[in-house]
């Protein structure tokens, strides 16, 4: 057999295997803006200029609990005008504790479509889609739920996307599927930040894979979200005393009060302040933030997934996004996810 | 009681004075918040409350919180404005809104203009520019104070600009006009709040520094505005200035230490230098490693080092290390962990420190090293020995610690309270022979002297105290004296009675009945009944007491005994022993019976029972039921049974409490369920088998509501569950548990009346009264 006939046999079997499908139109690239105040630097102008980004998840609130309350957190200012080239998702980020207070879901609903709508009058946004972002429990699924069925009401008209998490992909029948119009499966933040021996907390592919079979499915249509942010994780006495966001490696070996004692760790030699914290002698920190492989690896993964993802996130708009990984790095990813 | 609590909000509310409310503080202690741990290095009792924001707190979310007033230093000021003192009550309200008996439902408003000065001998002019001051104040608040609401993405309901510009001038004038310094201070305070809440923090700083800044006397309110003043230098980007100045209203104005020490806010080398240059002196440098040194987030060595190094012995310095002590019984002495002193002892037994870690041990260490310093520098500050005896505890040197204790010598106050519990602590820990009868006489005298208990209470808030009281009871049940154990684990006669045993009674009885106590023992009983008297009077004559438990105890018995028919008369000799004062009179005829139970109803037909003539007439009827096979006493005797349970209106027979939350005491129906079978056997007419077969398929009920109930998911559990009126509007959910009891067979008595008594006039009248037959019939 000539190489010629190798190689068609190759590709006609290669089609016989991917069903002769052809290739779906890659995700849109887009990212989360997690920061209280949206105001964007040049580099982050540039960064979402290059990759054509048109629509940013915009965390417009938190909610947490006080004193048996829920309460609204670090409400969304948009000081840049800039925020109107681009198709907003406002996003909130609600604490399990929440629901675990006993609050009234439906109340809540209602507090915090009316705060959004306040955020969409002053700032001139008429959103079409809203996500909610909350790592619900067995404890306060059905709070949780109630709550966005009630959310769902109010905003009718609009398309309602909830956070999901890797287990709660792997098991919907344990965890219940929300009742929302799509999900974004959150493709990070799958290790233990506790475990002092843990390799990498932010993106763990070995990790991944025991919560992914191949052709799984899910009850909503998902989009999906990878990490593009590093942190620095710091131990006193045994235990996670602090997690420092946005904290590199690179600032850790110039850190002269700390002490390289392996791939990825260090020991404070002495007292210092660190990324607004101050660390104390003795405490031993870990960098983490996913390697290009690693995306790669993941995107290999979700693709087991029987879904077509629309919108390829990444978490999320910083400074450091466009330091840290190759500029084409997203494209490609997307690119990558559409290619059977 | 001393609640501790700390926060870090920086948030300056304070309209003057006029806000938010003060907590009563006084120095009992040790309290933590969380009852997270067992707290022996007991903060309160070393320091003055003054720095209680400072000590340790293992739980976050009680951070929030800053005085309004500490420790009522603005109204001490007031009254001493008028020189005549008014009444404090309104002065109060008025100041700082709290509520006050009295006054709840009048404005503070009116306070100020019609009650406040209301026959006060204080000055005409003095009067009306207070008057003016205070109204304008409260108007302040609208500008200044925190939202209540906090749903509002716009903020707070504050004052519309025009309003709030108007506010500014009227106060600006008012400031010019005042002539009482007094009050033109506290205008000029007001006024630098104004001009920082309406967005002017130039105008705000620049106002600071030509009114306030060159103030030689820096009064109460001077220092307030220097912490607006301190916030808004932050605000502008001089952070080095700005901390600078908390530093100062912290050294300098304890009734704003608590803002201050949390706003004090440094997270970088550069913001760490730049108030460090601020600093003038050895101290206030001294302070800001103190402030640092006590913050949730860090170890607290290298700042005690520091202090020491600035300062040498100073308080600073013992505070800090109480706090890392502190912190090494947060996180290694959990209250919470299952049976934490039985594997603290295991610990102690393979010669481990009590800490959990290598970590902690090494850390723990270098504290060590640090106090045993300071102990030889010091020899006179007999801190820094009780310092280096618990550290040496906590690392598991038992032997080091007990001389470390010991040849501190004979100390006082609070630092004899402190070397006395950890001695005994050691002692328990360590002392391998079981405690002699001089042994646990002392230690009794120490509980109540060592925790200024002298009642017993044994409170739950003294963790300290029931540290040693764990420990004891550890001991005992080590030793096999289970009753001594649960005395000392804090059980209580009431949760005796709620569902005693019989071998658990008799075994009590044993323990009263012995010949002769120890001290300690007595010290148990005391606190096991709720005794009222001091220990010292309680110790001089225990036998009356002893008499009163062995006589509660017996009642218990004799209740336990009346839950088995064949020992009535057993329970009625029993009875009979007692005074008089147990028997009672009963509230209700347990003879009689109803279709729907209602435990707490009063009933028309008054009982003419007291419990021993119940007891004693329910005996003879059982005698008779038995000799004659009496359908009717069969019958009186299952009502008896039934309404005696948890389940009907004369629990009180056979039980002390009736919970709202679970079936408590007696509630087997299973022995009335049997009279009713007899009942029915035995009966040759009719209605009166219908009515005990009635009654039967109510008992059927309950014996089936109580196996559901043990075998039933404590998360599906709910208040009163298997009542139907509850149900409303769920009868899917009644259905299912309908379904349920039929399927088990736990209503065969319905349809044993379905099927043999439809005819009778009582089913008649049964199924239109009864929600449950009429259901089981509409199947």
């Amino acid at each position: 057999m000539s190489a010629y006939q190798i190689l068609l046999v190759t590709i006609l079997t290669a089609s016989i295997l991917t069903g002769c499908q052809p290739e779906a139109a890659p995700p849109m690239v887009s990212c989360y803006y997690w920061k209280s105040a949206f105001e964007l630097s040049p580099t982050e102008r540039e960064w979402l200029e290059a990759h054509k980004v048109e629509r940013l998840y915009v965390k417009y609130l938190d909610v947490d609990v006080e004193n048996g309350r829920a309460v609204p957190k670090a409400p969304i200012r948009f000081t840049d005008p800039t925020y109107k080239d681009f198709e907003i998702v406002p996003c909130v980020f609600i604490t399990n504790r929440t629901f675990q207070a006993a609050v009234n879901p439906e109340d809540l609903a209602e507090r915090v479509w009316k705060y959004l709508k306040e955020i969409n009058t002053v700032s001139h946004l008429s959103p079409t889609v809203y996500q909610l972002d909350c790592d619900w429990s067995p404890s306060t699924q059905a709070a949780y739920f109630r709550f966005l069925d009630r959310f769902r009401q109010l905003a009718e008209g609009h398309t309602l996307t909830a956070t999901i998490r890797l287990h709660q992909l792997r098991y919907p029948e344990r965890t219940g599927v929300p009742p929302v119009d799509r999900g974004v499966l959150m493709y990070y933040n799958m290790g233990d930040v506790q475990n002092v021996g843990e390799r990498n907390s932010i993106l763990n592919t070995q990790t991944a894979a025991t919560y992914l079979t191949t052709n799984m499915q899910y009850d909503l249509p998902l989009d999906y979200a990878l990490p593009m942010f590093s942190w620095v994780l710091a131990y006193r006495l045994g235990e996670l005393h602090a997690i420092i966001n946005q904290g590199t490696c690179q600032e850790l070996d110039t850190l002269t009060a700390a002490t390289a004692i392996g791939p990825n760790r260090y020991r404070m030699q002495q007292n210092a302040y660190f990324g607004n914290h101050y660390l104390n002698r003795g405490d031993q920190l870990r960098c983490e933030a996913p390697t290009v492989a690693d995306l790669k690896t993941a995107i290999d993964q979700l693709k087991q997934i029987d879904n077509h993802c629309e919108h390829l996130l990444f978490y999320h708009l910083n400074e450091n996004l466009s330091n840290a990984f190759p500029k084409n790095l997203p494209q490609h990813l997307a690119d990558r996810l559409a290619t059977p | 009681m001393h609640f501790r609590k700390t926060s870090h909000s920086i948030w300056l509310t304070a309209s003057l004075l006029l806000s938010v409310g003060v907590q009563s503080l006084s120095a009992c202690g040790p309290y933590e918040d969380s009852y997270h741990y067992f707290n022996l290095f007991v903060p309160e009792w070393l320091f003055s409350d003054e720095y209680e924001p400072t000590f340790y707190t293992a739980n976050d979310y009680y951070h929030i919180w800053a005085e309004a007033d500490y420790p009522d230093a603005n109204l001490q000021s007031w009254q001493q404005f008028f020189e005549q003192p008014l009444k404090e009550e309104p002065l109060r309200k008025v100041l700082y809104d709290s509520w006050i008996e009295g006054y709840e439902n009048v404005s503070r408003e009116f306070l100020v203009k019609s009650l406040l000065f209301e026959g006060s001998l204080i000055s005409i002019p003095k009067q009306e520019a207070s008057k003016q001051y205070l109204l304008l104040a409260l108007e302040m608040e609208a500008l200044a104070n925190r939202p209540t609401d906090t749903w509002g993405y716009q903020g707070q309901e504050r004052l519309r600009p025009e309003a709030a510009a108007d506010l500014v001038q009227r106060l600006k004038e008012a400031l010019d006009r005042e002539k009482f310094p007094f009050l033109k201070n506290r205008y000029a305070f007001q006024l630098l709040k104004a001009y920082r809440y309406t967005g002017q923090t130039q105008e705000a700083i620049q106002f600071y520094k030509k009114y306030f800044a060159p103030l030689k006397q820096k009064d109460l309110i001077s220092y307030w505005a220097m912490d607006h003043y301190a916030g808004l230098l932050l605000q502008t980007g001089a952070n080095g200035e700005g901390n600078y100045h908390f530093l100062k209203v912290f050294e300098q104005a304890p009734s704003r230490r608590h803002s201050a020490y949390y706003s004090f806010n440094i997270s970088t080398e550069e913001d760490w230098a730049a108030t460090y240059k601020q600093c003038q002196t050895p101290k206030e440098k001294a302070l800001m490693h103190f402030i640092r040194g006590t913050r949730q987030e860090v170890l607290g060595l290298e700042d005690m080092r520091s202090i020491f190094g600035l300062l040498g012995n100073h308080e600073w310095l013992r505070i800090v290390m109480a706090r890392e002590i502190n912190k090494l019984e947060g996180n290694n002495l959990s209250y919470y962990e299952q049976q934490p002193i039985a594997q603290l002892m295991q610990r102690i037994e393979q010669g481990q420190s009590l800490l959990k870690n290598e970590e902690y041990e090494d850390y723990a260490g270098q504290l060590l090293r640090f106090a045993t310093t300071a102990y030889y520098n010091n020899r006179d500050d007999h801190f820094w020995a009780l310092a280096k005896g618990y550290l040496e505890l906590l690392l598991g040197r038992l032997p080091t610690a007990q001389i470390t204790l010991e040849q501190a010598g004979e100390l006082n106050g609070p630092h004899q309270r402190i070397q006395g519990e950890l001695l005994l602590a050691i002692q328990l820990m360590q002392q391998a022979e079981p405690l002699s009868e001089a042994q646990e006489n002392t230690i009794a005298l120490q509980l109540v002297e060592l925790f200024a208990d002298p009642m017993a209470n044994w409170s739950t808030q003294q963790n300290n105290q029931e540290f040693i009281l764990e420990l004891l009871a550890y001991r005992k049940r080590q030793a096999g004296e289970s009753i001594m154990a649960r005395l000392l684990a804090r059980e209580v006669l009431s949760a005796a009675q709620m569902n005693p045993t019989e071998s658990g009674v008799d075994s009590l009885l044993a323990f009263i009945n012995k010949p002769a106590h120890s001290e300690l023992e007595l010290l148990a009983l005391k606190h096991f009944t709720g005794n009222e008297s001091t220990w010292s009077a309680f110790v001089r004559n225990p036998k009356a007491a002893l008499s009163t438990v062995r006589y509660d105890v017996l009642d218990i018995k004799g209740r336990l005994l009346m839950r088995d028919p064949e020992k009535l008369e057993a329970a009625v000799a029993l009875f009979d022993s007692l005074p008089t004062t147990y028997d009672f009179p009963l509230k209700v005829n347990p003879f009689n019976m109803s279709i729907n139970d209602c435990v707490h109803c009063a009933y028309s037909t008054a009982a003419s029972f007291t419990r021993n003539s119940f007891v004693r007439k329910l005996a003879e009827i059982f005698q008779i039921a038995q000799e004659t096979n009496s359908p009717t006493d069969y019958y009186l005797l299952g009502n008896a049974y039934y309404n005696m349970t948890y389940f009907g209106p004369a629990y009180e027979v056979m039980n002390y409490y009736r919970s709202g939350v679970s079936y408590d005491g007696f509630y087997d129906c299973r022995v009335a369920l049997s009279f009713y079978d007899k009942a029915m056997k035995y009966s040759k007419e009719p209605e009166s088998a219908a009515q005990a077969c009635f009654m039967a398929a109510k008992a059927q009920q309950k014996v089936f509501y109580v196996k559901s109930l043990a075998e039933m998911d404590q998360v599906n559990y709910w208040y009163d569950k298997f009542i139907m009126d509850d149900w409303s509007g769920s009868t899917l959910t009644f259905e299912q548990v309908m379904g349920k009891m039929q399927a088990q067979g736990y209503m065969s008595y319905f349809k044993r009346l379905d099927d043999q008594y439809r005819q009778t006039r009582f089913f008649q009248r049964a199924i239109r009264e009864c929600n449950y037959l009429n259901y089981y019939v509409s199947q």
